[in-house]
């Protein structure tokens, strides 16, 4: 059976970002699903599927934190799909691939896929956030090592493909600045002051080789997409994004994970049924927790030969008229944390041509790429304003 | 030491449940502790109050003569002079009344 281009993204909503605090992860969710509804000119009786991505409220067990009941909070009865989904970063297109599936094989109508989190607190870093410590046993391991953070498994990660490659720091802050020039143009980007390379290599080590601004954002907002059928998607109120392809990939332990992430699987199978190679893809919006993330994807996906990341990287070739703009929305770098959908939520704006100052011409094939853990679990999507 | 598998007799990372070869059982048994360098990372941020006196300090990932690798602290050299591949032992801090912690060190040639 070929999926390609049954299933199209009708709706988005995307809240206020970065250090709101005095709301929610329920709060966002809500008010990013009646913005995505809205923006798809539905009504809220019309959605039949809510797929859920919680994040570190839940983990952290904050009080409003995501679960299955956000369906109550949101007044929904009879729906024919509802689940609660957690592969971290790679959750998002694991929602989109699995409403996809839903609208497709008849389970549900019109699904809603939603992430939200409210981590950030005023008294409350992003580090802190992010550093979670098992005190016994052998988990205790790693911490009773100083190894406590996601930036210090990254900066191991990061400094094999140094050592092996010879990938440099000024290479990552190249992505950094990139990333920049693109949040520039976008008024949702919580970091959009011009950034040099100088800037990038004086920032502070946080855990060498990665720098201060290697290292993400941590945002509080929520955003939702709704996806129905492609027929269905034609007669609402936005250009229909159609989802050409998707895969999923999950390494497990090898001895290579720091240098191989499940682009390599996932990558393969979504081009596959999108019917286009590496060479068809005009946008990038791939997950960069860390610079390094995005340098290792590219190369996963074929853009380039493992190993040669750093070079590829160089000279603005992922920047505004590069030749693949890549994180076109500043990314998670410099745009927003919303997980998958940082980079899933930019692909939309960007296949419906509405990225403003920041839209890229030829944006007919958009490649989404999701990573979550450290480079454990990964998603594909690929969408177009094309049906097929 | 590390985890060993009986029933096909190979070893696994240390804090794995079930041997990933066969799914049986495993039991803790001595190892060599030799190891390679397999990755390194210098932590800078103070990300806990215990560490607060020690960064900067470098972090290893070694690969250990039984197969499985393993991250833990490196002292006894600076991040400057390591090379990947470089042969590591497996040594034990002396915290007091606390438990000793496991770290490496370079081996010198």
């Amino acid at each position: 059976m070929d999926f390609k281009g049954r299933a199209a993204i009708a709706g988005l909503g995307i809240t206020e970002m970065g250090k709101v605090f005095g709301r929610t992860a329920t709060d966002f969710a809500v008010e990013a699903i009646g913005m995505a509804i809205a923006d798809a000119g539905l009504e809220k009786d019309e959605i039949d599927g809510l797929l859920i991505n919680t994040g570190m409220s839940t983990i952290l067990a904050q009080p409003g934190a995501l679960g299955l009941d956000l369906q109550n909070a949101l007044g929904l009865t009879d729906l024919r799909l509802l689940n609660v989904m957690n592969s971290f970063g790679s959750t998002a297109g694991a929602m989109v691939q699995f409403a996809s599936l839903a609208v497709a094989s008849g389970l549900a109508e019109t699904v809603v896929c939603v992430y939200a989190d409210a981590p950030l607190a005023p008294e409350q870093g992003s580090g802190a956030v992010y550093a979670r410590s098992a005190l016994t046993g052998i988990e205790s391991l790693h911490p009773a090592s100083g190894i406590f953070t996601a930036v210090a498994s990254y900066a191991l990660a990061a400094q094999r493909h140094m050592s092996l490659y010879g990938t440099t720091s000024e290479q990552l802050g190249a992505i950094a600045v990139s990333c920049r020039q693109w949040a520039s143009m976008n008024p949702l980007a919580q970091m959009r002051a011009p950034l040099t390379l100088q800037d990038h290599q004086s920032s502070r080590m946080i855990a060498a080789p990665l720098r201060l601004l290697d290292c993400c954002l941590v945002s509080n907002g929520g955003v939702a997409i709704v996806v129905t059928s492609a027929e269905r998607a034609r007669d609402l109120r936005q250009p229909p994004v159609y989802v050409w392809g998707w895969g999923q990939g999950h390494p497990g332990r090898r001895d290579d994970n720091e240098i191989r992430t499940g682009a390599v699987i996932s990558g393969p199978c979504a081009m596959r049924m999108a019917a286009i190679t590496p060479a068809d893809v005009a946008i990038c919006e791939l997950y960069d927790c860390f610079t390094y993330t995005t340098l290792v994807t590219l190369e996963d996906y074929g853009f380039c030969k493992k190993g040669e990341g750093g070079a590829f990287v160089e000279n603005g070739r992922l920047a505004p008229g590069g030749d693949l703009p890549t994180n076109t929305g500043g990314g998670q770098l410099s745009g927003y944390y919303m997980w998958g959908m940082t980079p899933m939520s930019e692909a939309v704006i960007q296949a419906r041509g509405q990225g403003g100052a920041r839209q890229v011409p030829k944006n007919d094939v958009v490649l989404v790429s999701g990573n979550g853990g450290v480079l454990n679990y990964h998603s594909t999507v690929i969408l177009s304003p094309h049906a097929g | 030491m590390v985890q060993h598998c009986d029933a096909c007799q190979r070893d696994s990372m240390v804090g794995a449940k079930y041997c990933p070869h066969c799914l049986s059982p495993l039991r803790w048994v001595p190892a060599s502790s030799r190891a390679t360098l397999h990755t390194y990372a210098v932590v800078h941020q103070k990300s806990h109050p215990g560490f607060a006196d020690e960064v900067p300090y470098v972090i290893a990932t070694g690969k250990l003569a039984e197969g499985p690798l393993m991250s833990l602290r490196l002292i006894g050299s600076d991040a400057a002079s390591l090379r990947i591949g470089a042969p590591l032992q497996v040594g034990f801090l002396d915290n007091g009344e606390a438990e000793p912690t496991p770290v490496f060190r370079p081996v010198s040639s």
